[in-house]
C-alpha cells in the first residue's frame, strides 16, 4: 500500500528545476529595468490583491501578489505606459521612460462611474490571459450583497453558489468541492489553517465579512505553492486596517451584531483592525428563565484582530489573530431539603467548540524582482464536552459530599513556518518557490473523569493521548510565457510527513497551460497531484463539531489525488462578461470512513485506526460559469454536471456507491442590481439534484422482539430536488457622519419545502408506512441595519 | 417590563419562524421485496441453556418483508430446522415451541433442540432451514475455543450507596489468557447462584456504569459488553470491574433465596457472533440519528437473512 518514490522521481524533480531556472536565466540576455511596487486602495491603504499591472504599449503585464506587490521587468530605455486596474477602482496610468529601475506604488481610488463599463482594464488579470483555471475570487462587496439566511452574511454560503461547489444539507456551511469531502479543503485565514469553519452545527461560517479583504477559491489546477489538501484551497485574507484614518462599520441583525474598528496607529506606517461578532439569542432569552429552575443557552462569537507595520520601505510586518467559540451551556441547581434532611445539588454542563489562529507575517522586498514572505502560524481547533456535579446531603447523624467532573475533548493544533519567494525576472516568467514545515498535534479523543465522595476518589479515568506529525514541503513553480499564444504554469511540490516513525513522501507535479485561440478566447488544461496527511473522521457528513481530525499513521495511509481539467475561457460582449467551461476528472485514494457501526464514542483511547476503513473515490463532471463583474447589473450563473463515487472494500459489500453529496445537476444564478437613490437589489436562485440517501428496503425479526432493518445499497436513493430563491433589498442613506444601510431579505422566498432529512414512519392520519421528509426552513424574512463611519 | 415583552415577542416570533419547518410524505420507489426466511441462533458448548441467554439460546426462524409492507413482522412456525456437522451428518433436529391460542402467541418462531446434541469447540456446523413457500436457507459457523481464565477474584465490600444496602457489591478481577496474533472476542457476565449453585435470576451490573458519555461501543473490556482483544496485545487481559447485584433472588421453585455464590462466565464469541451483535448494536444506536451513516447488520445466511454464531463458555464459580 505504501508508495515509494525511487530515485528516478527525484531526478525528474531536479530536471524540472533546471528547466525552470534555465528559462529564467535566459531572460537576462537582454538589458532590462524593473518597475516594482504595490497597488493599494488610496483611501485605506489596503493592498489590492490580484490587480492587473501591464504595459499598454507592449501588452506585457503581471498581477499583484497576495500582498499587493508587483514587479515588471521591461526592456531598458523603452517608453512605458504602465496601467493598473482593479474591479471597482479607477484605472491609473504611469508614463515614463525606463532608464533605470523604478519603484512606484499605485494608490487607486474608487470608480464611481460603473454605468460606463471600462472595457479593457476594469478588472483583474483577464480570464483568458491567466494560466490558472478552476479559480474564482469573489469581491467582498458582492459577498456582502448576497441575500443571507437571517441576515448573516456568509462567505462559505456564497462560495456554494459557484460551480463545482456543493452545499451539503439545507442551510449548512459545508464545502464539498468537485466531489471531495469536507476535510479536503484547505481553508486559510491569513495563512493559518482553519479546521472547522462553521458555527451552530454548520449553519453559519466563522468568517466575518467585515474583517475580510480578499477571498479566492481554488478548485483544481493547484499551483505548486498550495498543498496539504486534495480538493480545494480557500485563501482568505483579512483586512490590514486603514492606514489613513479611523473608521468603523457594524451591523445589527436578528441573531447577531458585529462591529469593526480600524485605523492608523501611526499614519502611513502602522494600522490595526479589530472586528467582533456575537449572537444574542441567549441574552434575549435569559430574562425569561427562572434561575432557580436552571439556565440553558447558546451563543457563538468571533473576534478578528490584525496589526500591520511598515518597518522600512522594504519590510512590512503583519500580526493577525482570530478566535471563535460556540457554546451550549446549561446550569441547574436543585434544593430538595426538607425538615429532616437537606439535599443540595448543582449541575453544570457545556458543549464548546472553536478555532484559534495566530499568524505573523513578514514581507521583505529583497530586490525589485524578488519578494519574500515569511509566515509563522498557530492554529487550534478544539471540541469539548464538560459536565460537573456537586451535591451535599445531610441527615440526622450524618452528611456526605460528592463531586463529579467529566471532560471529553478532541483537538488539533498546528505550528507552521514557511517562506515564499516571488521572483519576476522578466514579463515572461513569474517564478515562485518556497518551503514549509508544519507540526500537527492531534488529540482525537481524550477523556478525564473524576468522581470524589467525601474527599475520597471513588473513580478516576484518564484516557487518550497525543500524536505528533511533522510535515514539510518545498515547491517551485514558474508562470512562463512560451509564446504570445502559449503560457504555462509548471511546477512541483515535494512533501513529506513523519508520524510515529513512519515516513510518507509525495512528489506532486503541477502543470497548467493556456493557449490563446484569439484575443478573447483561450483553451486551458491543468494537471495536479495532491496529497493530504490528515483525515477527518465523520459519520454524519454534515460537519458536526464531534468530527475528529486524525493523522495518517502506520496503519492509515495518507489521502492522495490526481486531477486533470480542460476548459475554455472567453470574455464576450466587449469584455463585460466572462464565460468559462471546464471539465474535470479526479481520482482519490486513501480516503477513510468509519466502518459500519463505529462512531466517535468508540475512539476514546488510540484505537480509532481500527474503526476506519480506507477506500477510493472518483469525481468527474463539467462546469459552466458566466459572470458579469461590472456595471449596474452584475452577477453570475453557474451550472455543474457532476458524478462522485466511492469504493470501500468493507462498505456496501465492496460495491461502488455514490458519495453522499453526489449531485448530478447544480445551478445557481446570482443577480446584483443598483437601483436609483441608494436602493440595491440582489437575488439568488439555486437548484440541485436531491442528496443521495440510504434507505431501508426490507426488515425481519432476529428473535421475537428484535427487528433488523435491511438497508439497500449505500446512497442509492435520492431526496427531492432542492431549489430556493432568496431576495434582498437594501437602501443606503448617506449621513453626515457616514452611511447607514438597511437591508430586508427573504430566505426561501417561495417557501419551498426542501428536504433536510428523511425517515421511515407512519402518518398521523393513517397506518400506512411511508418515507417522510423533513424540511427545515420555510420563508424566513430578516432585517439588518448596518452602518459605516 | 415593556422591554422584556418586546424581547419576548421578538424571540417567540423568531422561534416560530424556525419551527415552521414541516414534514411531508415523499414517494420513494422501493423495489419489490421477495420474502425470505431468516435465522438467528447462537451455538454454545454449555449443553444446556446458558444463564442469561434469551432469544439466542433457542433457534428463531422468521421471514422478511418489504419496508413499506404494513403487516406486522412475523415468525415462521412450520419450518424444518436441522443442524449438520462438517461431514454433512445431521446432528440435531429442532421443533417449533410456539403456542397459538387464538388470542395470543407465545414462543412463536422459537425452535427447541430434540436430540441434546452439544457442539464441540473448533468444529464447524451448518444449520439448514426449509419452509413451505420459501427458498431454503443455511448458515455455517465454527464454535470457538473456550477462553482460559488464570485468575478470578471477587473482593466484597460494603455497598457504596445507601440504596444498595440489600445488594452485593465488590470488585471483580479476572485474568483472561488471550491468544496473541489472533483477534478474539469476549464478553464477561456475572450471575448470582444460591447455596445449591442454582441460578437466582439476577445478573450483575457495573457500579456507576454511566460516566456521562455513552462508551458502550468502546472496545475496552467491561462487564456485560462485547469487546475484542485489540487493546490488550500482551496476551493477558486483566479485567477489573466494580460490580453489584441483588443479594436475594429466586429459586427454581419461586422462593426467595439468598445469593451465595457468583458464576462468572467468560464467553468467547466467534467472529460471526461478534459481528452480528456489534452491527445490531450499531444499527440500534443510529436509529434515532437521521444524519448518521446507516449500519447494516451482519448476515451469514445464504439465501436469507440473520446470523448463526458460536460461543464457548468458561465458567468460574466464586464463593461469597
Amino acid at each position: 500500500m505504501k508508495q515509494a518514490y525511487p530515485g528516478r522521481h527525484r531526478l525528474r524533480l531536479v530536471l524540472l528545476c533546471l528547466f525552470i531556472l534555465g528559462f529564467a536565466t535566459a531572460a537576462f540576455a537582454q538589458q532590462r529595468h524593473t518597475i516594482s511596487g504595490y497597488v493599494r486602495d488610496a483611501a485605506t491603504g489596503e493592498n489590492l490583491i490580484g490587480a492587473a499591472v501591464y504595459d499598454l504599449r507592449t501588452g506585457k503585464g503581471t498581477s499583484t501578489n497576495s500582498y499587493g506587490f508587483y514587479s515588471l521587468s521591461l526592456l531598458a530605455n523603452d517608453s512605458v505606459a504602465l496601467v493598473t486596474s482593479y474591479v471597482g477602482y479607477e484605472r491609473k496610468t504611469l508614463l515614463l521612460q525606463l532608464a533605470q529601475d523604478v519603484v512606484h506604488t499605485f494608490a487607486l481610488g474608487p470608480n464611481n462611474s460603473l454605468e460606463t463599463v471600462e472595457v479593457v482594464a476594469s478588472q483583474q488579470e483577464k480570464i483568458e490571459e491567466t494560466t490558472r483555471m478552476s479559480t474564482i475570487s469573489v469581491p467582498i462587496e458582492q459577498l456582502k450583497a448576497v441575500p443571507a439566511l437571517l441576515g448573516e452574511v456568509d462567505v462559505i454560503k456564497t462560495l456554494q453558489l459557484l460551480p463545482g461547489v456543493q452545499s451539503g444539507t439545507e442551510g449548512a456551511s459545508g464545502l464539498y468541492v468537485r466531489g471531495g469531502g469536507p476535510d479536503q479543503n484547505l481553508i486559510l485565514l491569513d495563512g493559518a489553517p482553519v479546521y472547522n469553519a462553521t458555527h451552530l452545527f454548520g449553519f453559519f461560517s466563522v468568517f466575518n465579512a467585515d474583517a475580510l479583504n480578499h477571498i479566492e477559491l481554488v478548485k483544481g489546477g493547484f499551483p505548486a505553492r498550495y498543498g496539504g489538501r486534495l480538493s480545494s484551497v480557500l485563501d482568505i485574507s483579512m483586512k490590514e486596517g486603514n492606514m489613513n484614518k479611523f473608521r468603523g462599520e457594524g451591523s445589527v441583525g436578528l441573531i447577531a451584531s458585529k462591529l469593526t474598528l480600524e485605523g492608523p496607529i501611526k499614519k502611513d506606517t502602522a494600522s490595526f483592525i479589530v472586528s467582533a461578532r456575537r449572537t444574542y439569542v441567549d441574552v434575549l432569552a435569559r430574562p425569561f428563565m427562572k434561575k432557580d429552575e436552571g439556565v440553558v443557552g447558546y451563543f457563538f462569537h468571533d473576534l478578528n484582530a490584525k496589526l500591520n507595520y511598515n518597518l522600512t520601505s522594504k519590510d512590512r510586518l503583519y500580526l493577525s489573530f482570530y478566535t471563535g467559540l460556540d457554546r451550549f451551556h446549561s446550569r441547574y441547581v436543585s434544593d430538595l431539603s426538607n425538615s429532616n434532611d437537606s439535599y443540595y445539588s448543582k449541575d453544570k454542563s457545556s458543549l464548546d467548540w472553536g478555532n484559534n489562529t495566530l499568524s505573523l507575517r513578514w514581507n521583505r522586498i529583497l530586490s525589485n524582482r524578488l519578494f519574500l514572505n515569511t509566515t509563522a502560524t498557530y492554529s487550534r481547533y478544539q471540541f469539548d464536552i464538560g459536565m460537573q456535579n456537586e451535591s451535599e446531603r445531610s441527615w440526622p447523624g450524618g452528611s456526605s459530599k460528592s463531586k463529579y467532573n467529566l471532560l471529553y475533548l478532541s483537538n488539533i493544533r498546528d505550528y507552521s513556518v514557511k517562506g515564499d519567494l516571488d521572483y519576476l525576472p522578466n514579463p515572461n516568467h513569474y517564478v515562485r518557490f518556497g518551503a514549509q514545515a508544519v507540526t500537527h498535534q492531534f488529540r482525537p479523543g481524550a477523556l478525564h473523569m473524576k468522581d470524589v465522595d467525601d474527599g475520597q476518589v471513588r473513580n478516576e479515568l484518564e484516557q487518550g493521548s497525543r500524536t505528533v506529525g511533522n510535515e514539510a514541503a518545498i515547491y517551485v513553480e514558474d508562470d512562463v510565457r512560451l509564446s504570445d499564444k502559449l503560457k504555462v504554469n509548471v511546477g512541483a511540490r515535494l512533501t513529506g510527513f513523519l508520524v510515529d516513525g513512519e515516513a510518507y513522501t509525495s512528489l506532486e507535479p503541477r502543470v497548467a497551460a493556456r493557449y490563446l485561440l484569439n484575443d478573447r478566447l483561450a483553451l486551458k488544461a491543468s494537471y495536479a497531484k495532491t496529497s493530504q496527511f490528515i483525515h477527518l473522521l465523520t459519520n454524519s457528513g454534515i460537519g458536526l463539531p464531534t468530527d475528529l481530525w486524525v493523522p495518517a499513521t502506520k496503519v492509515v495511509e495518507p489521502q492522495r489525488a490526481s486531477q486533470i481539467a480542460i476548459g475554455a475561457a472567453q470574455t464576450i460582449l466587449d469584455g463585460q462578461y466572462e464565460v468559462s467551461v471546464e471539465g474535470y476528472y479526479k481520482t482519490m485514494k486513501g480516503i477513510i470512513e468509519y466502518k459500519e457501526g463505529s462512531n466517535f464514542t468508540t475512539t476514546i483511547s488510540n484505537n480509532w485506526e481500527n474503526k476506519v476503513t480506507a477506500g477510493k473515490g472518483w469525481a468527474y463532471g463539467a462546469e459552466i460559469f458566466l459572470q458579469k463583474k461590472v456595471g449596474n447589473t452584475s452577477g453570475w450563473v453557474g451550472y455543474t454536471l457532476s458524478w462522485s463515487n466511492r469504493l470501500f472494500a468493507e462498505l456496501n459489500y465492496g460495491a461502488r456507491f455514490p458519495y453522499r453529496y453526489d449531485r448530478r445537476h447544480d445551478i445557481s444564478a446570482v443577480l446584483f442590481h443598483k437601483l436609483n437613490r441608494g436602493w440595491n437589489f440582489s437575488s439568488t436562485w439555486v437548484y440541485g439534484t436531491g442528496n443521495s440517501v440510504t434507505l431501508s428496503e426490507s426488515r425481519y425479526l432476529a428473535g421475537e422482539y428484535n427487528v433488523i432493518e435491511n438497508y439497500g445499497s449505500r446512497n442509492s436513493y435520492r431526496m427531492r430536488a432542492y431549489h430556493r430563491l432568496d431576495l434582498a433589498f437594501s437602501k443606503t442613506k448617506e449621513k453626515s457622519w457616514g452611511q447607514v444601510v438597511n437591508t430586508v431579505s427573504l430566505y426561501n422566498a417561495y417557501s419551498r419545502q426542501n428536504p433536510f432529512y428523511m425517515y421511515y414512519g407512519r402518518g398521523r392520519d393513517s397506518d400506512e408506512s411511508t418515507y417522510r421528509q423533513v424540511a427545515l426552513f420555510p420563508i424566513i424574512p430578516s432585517f439588518t441595519k448596518s452602518f459605516k463611519f | 417590563m415593556a422591554k422584556y415583552k418586546l424581547n419576548y415577542t421578538a424571540l417567540c416570533g423568531l422561534l416560530c419562524l424556525l419551527l415552521l419547518g414541516c414534514e411531508m410524505v415523499q414517494e420513494v420507489d422501493i423495489p419489490p421485496h421477495t420474502p425470505k426466511l431468516t435465522m438467528r441462533f447462537t451455538l454454545d458448548d454449555s449443553g444446556e441453556a446458558a444463564a442469561g441467554f434469551y432469544d439466542e439460546d433457542r433457534v428463531f426462524i422468521g421471514r422478511s418483508q418489504g419496508v413499506l409492507d404494513n403487516n406486522e413482522l412475523d415468525a415462521v412456525a412450520n419450518a424444518t430446522v436441522r443442524l449438520f456437522d462438517a461431514g454433512g451428518q445431521q446432528v440435531e433436529l429442532y421443533e417449533h415451541a410456539g403456542v397459538d391460542t387464538g388470542m395470543y402467541r407465545t414462543n412463536w418462531g422459537i425452535y427447541n433442540p430434540t436430540q441434546g446434541f452439544v457442539p464441540v469447540s473448533g468444529h464447524a456446523y451448518t444449520m439448514r432451514v426449509d419452509a413451505p413457500g420459501f427458498e431454503g436457507i443455511e448458515a455455517t459457523t465454527t464454535l470457538p475455543a473456550a477462553a482460559s481464565v488464570s485468575n478470578a477474584l471477587f473482593t466484597r465490600r460494603a455497598p457504596s450507596n445507601e440504596y444498595y444496602m440489600d445488594m452485593i457489591e465488590g470488585n471483580l478481577q479476572l485474568t483472561i489468557l488471550d491468544e496473541v496474533g489472533k483477534e478474539n472476542y469476549y464478553k464477561v457476565v456475572v450471575y448470582g447462584l444460591d447455596s445449591a449453585y442454582h441460578q437466582t435470576g439476577y445478573t450483575a451490573y457495573t457500579v456507576d456504569d454511566g460516566n456521562g458519555i455513552d462508551m458502550s461501543s468502546s472496545e475496552k473490556a467491561a462487564l456485560n459488553r462485547i469487546f475484542t482483544d485489540e487493546l490488550y496485545p500482551s496476551g493477558k487481559i486483566n479485567f477489573a470491574a466494580d460490580v453489584v447485584l441483588y443479594g436475594v433472588g429466586y429459586s427454581q421453585t419461586g422462593e426467595q433465596v439468598p445469593v451465595k455464590h457468583l458464576e462468572v462466565q467468560v464467553q468467547q464469541l466467534n467472529r460471526d457472533e461478534y459481528l452480528f451483535q456489534k452491527t445490531r448494536e450499531a444499527q440500534s444506536r443510529n436509529d434515532d440519528n437521521p444524519f448518521a451513516e446507516y449500519s447494516n447488520v451482519y448476515n451469514n445466511v445464504k439465501h436469507g437473512y440473520g446470523a448463526l454464531g458460536g460461543v464457548a463458555i468458561t465458567r468460574v464459580v466464586l464463593d461469597l
